[in-house]
């Protein structure tokens, strides 16, 4: 995961595709043992650091009884994100990739990740805030705004 | 019921409207004739120009007063172009008038005015079709894959469609879009409010893979790429959130793009998360790609008429991006209109009928009144 984050984030500063304005993760990874909550909350670090922005309002949905999460998120500079986690019963992991910028876009269609693929890579620490906002719009079923859960302080 | 005579086609608008494609499917199926362009008779003068353009360029006669043109014997279906705002009126009267209507998407402006052409069309007992991606043969596959439980129970389905059309612009501030909840405006020359115009797709596939209707929707409109958006206060881009009654989760992303975002007409695809792990159906799957010693693809030179790229007539003579080329598989159909034509004469009800339409509208609207609240909008809506 560290060679495809890096390899993003080194194009994204060649501004070859300009400000990138929309990320969406289709993830399909393996049961590792991690909570599907902190997974989720990794890859909306990684979209986050590509997109540099912040979110402001996170919506997690989640069938009951599956191993399936997805979040939608908007970011300060009005930038979104679409991350799906799911977890199952394969061989190998899978990550789709569409990241658009204003001038271009890049795509990872779903390659297989080669054995050894490293989905715990974890580029950027998780911040409490999001974790708490991913946990508390999924508890309520409905859209967090970051605000109602940041001590800005 | 299998006409002797060919099933005739009143064709409702012309140039710079989808009625360009749409004549063309018709003109493809032998079982239909063109009869004649016709439009409101108090049309703006640049729209009836237009009409009467596309009439000549197809040998019609352009009738300029509706009511006059659905008095015709020889008319059985009419193809319904007319700009969002009045498309409502103009299908309910067509319906009413007992000809079958073949619909431009998204069907009508409002969730009342796509209310009343359900109600015109079933009054009416005449059949009605809405333009869609159903018939591609990925979407045909991924329906496949949800009825034949290739991957399990379906928990999620994920579909992103995008036109890679338009000269993106450097100049727009970074910042959330203030969104109206109760859009009024669709039409423009250089723009369209892009999350119904390429969102209607994916809803519209979503609601036919599944065979869900949908419950609540999330939504966020965004200005990412277009100063000609910005300037109409219109979306370049949108992404819903959705639950459908089944409780699968489903997400949409939709907008256009950019002539070099894609090495073609824009992703096309369609994700199923089930219980057996995610299958992906794409436009472009299977492919050839082609790479050759010929001068690199550019964009067409700008019509400033039509800066989007929206109609094949103004940019008839720019050349095809040619890297990508998918790999034909067989398809059930490779004209929307000879399956509407199919329905017709086996009495049955489209696979996207006026109804799925109505709900598709519906969706829509729904996402622009959450994407102007933060919060998630329950269904049915009021019919503003």
């Amino acid at each position: 995961m560290e060679f495809l984050y890096q390899t993003v984030k080194e194009i994204i500063e060649t501004g070859r595709v300009g400000t990138p304005v929309f990320v969406r993760f289709i993830v399909q990874i393996m049961p590792s043992g991690e909570h599907i909550l902190d997974t989720l909350a990794r890859f909306l670090v990684i979209a986050g650091s590509w997109l540099a922005s912040i979110p402001i309002r996170v919506y997690v949905q989640h069938k009951e009884n599956s191993a399936q999460i997805t979040a939608s998120v908007e970011y300060t500079g009005g930038q979104t994100a679409l991350v799906s986690i799911n977890i199952a019963n394969i061989l190998t992991s899978r990550i789709d990739l569409m990241m658009i910028g204003n001038k271009g876009a890049l795509y990872q269609d779903g390659e297989m990740m080669p054995p050894g693929f490293d989905i715990d890579f974890e580029p950027l620490s998780i911040p409490e805030w999001l974790m708490d906002a991913i946990e508390q719009s999924l508890f309520a079923g409905k859209p967090v705004s970051i605000e109602e859960v940041v001590d800005f302080e | 019921m299998s006409k002797t005579k060919p099933y005739g086609i009143l064709l409702i608008a012309g140039l710079m409207t989808h009625q360009e494609n749409y004549a063309d499917f018709f003109l493809a199926d032998p079982r239909c004739k063109l009869i004649a362009v016709a439009d409101e008779s108090d049309v703006p003068t640049r729209r009836a120009d237009l009409n009467r353009k596309f009439a000549s360029e197809k040998n019609l006669p352009y009738i300029s007063d509706l009511d006059e043109a659905l008095e015709l014997e020889d008319v059985d279906i009419v193809s319904v172009c007319a700009e969002h705002e009045r498309r409502g009126r103009v299908a309910v009267k067509c319906a009413r008038a007992g000809k079958h209507i073949y619909l431009d998407k998204p069907m009508a402006y409002s969730v009342a005015d796509a209310s009343e052409i359900v109600s015109a069309v079933e009054s009416s007992g005449v059949k009605s079709q809405v333009y869609s991606m159903v018939h591609s043969s990925w979407a045909q596959k991924a329906k496949r894959a949800v009825e034949s439980s290739a991957i399990g129970e379906l928990i999620a389905i994920h579909c992103d469609i995008l036109f890679a059309k338009g000269y993106t612009s450097d100049s727009i501030s970074r910042k959330p879009r203030n969104q109206d909840p109760y859009p009024k405006r669709f039409t423009f020359i250089d723009s369209k409010r892009e999350l119904r115009a390429t969102g209607v797709y994916s809803v519209g596939l979503i609601r036919w893979i599944t065979g869900a209707e949908v419950k609540t929707v999330f939504g966020v409109t965004g200005n990412y790429f277009f100063e000609e958006h910005l300037h109409n206060h219109v979306e370049d881009f949108g992404i819903l959130a959705m639950k459908l009654g089944s409780d699968v989760v489903a997400t949409i992303s939709a907008g256009r793009i950019g002539y070099t975002s894609h090495p073609s007409h824009g992703p096309m695809r369609v994700h199923l998360v089930g219980t057996k792990g995610v299958m992906t159906f794409d436009a472009y799957n299977p492919r050839i790609e082609v790479y050759t010693n010929e001068p690199s693809w550019a964009p067409p030179q700008m019509n400033p008429e039509d800066p989007m790229g929206f109609w094949n007539n103004t940019y008839k003579n720019s050349k095809p991006k040619k890297t990508w080329i998918p790999i034909s598989t067989n398809q059930r159909y490779n004209n929307d209109v000879s399956y509407f034509i199919d329905c017709i004469e086996s009495n049955l009800d489209s696979e996207v009928s006026a109804k799925d339409g109505a709900a598709q509208v519906e969706i829509l609207m729904a996402g622009y009144l959450s994407a102007a609240t933060g919060n998630v909008v329950s269904l049915p809506i009021p019919k503003e």
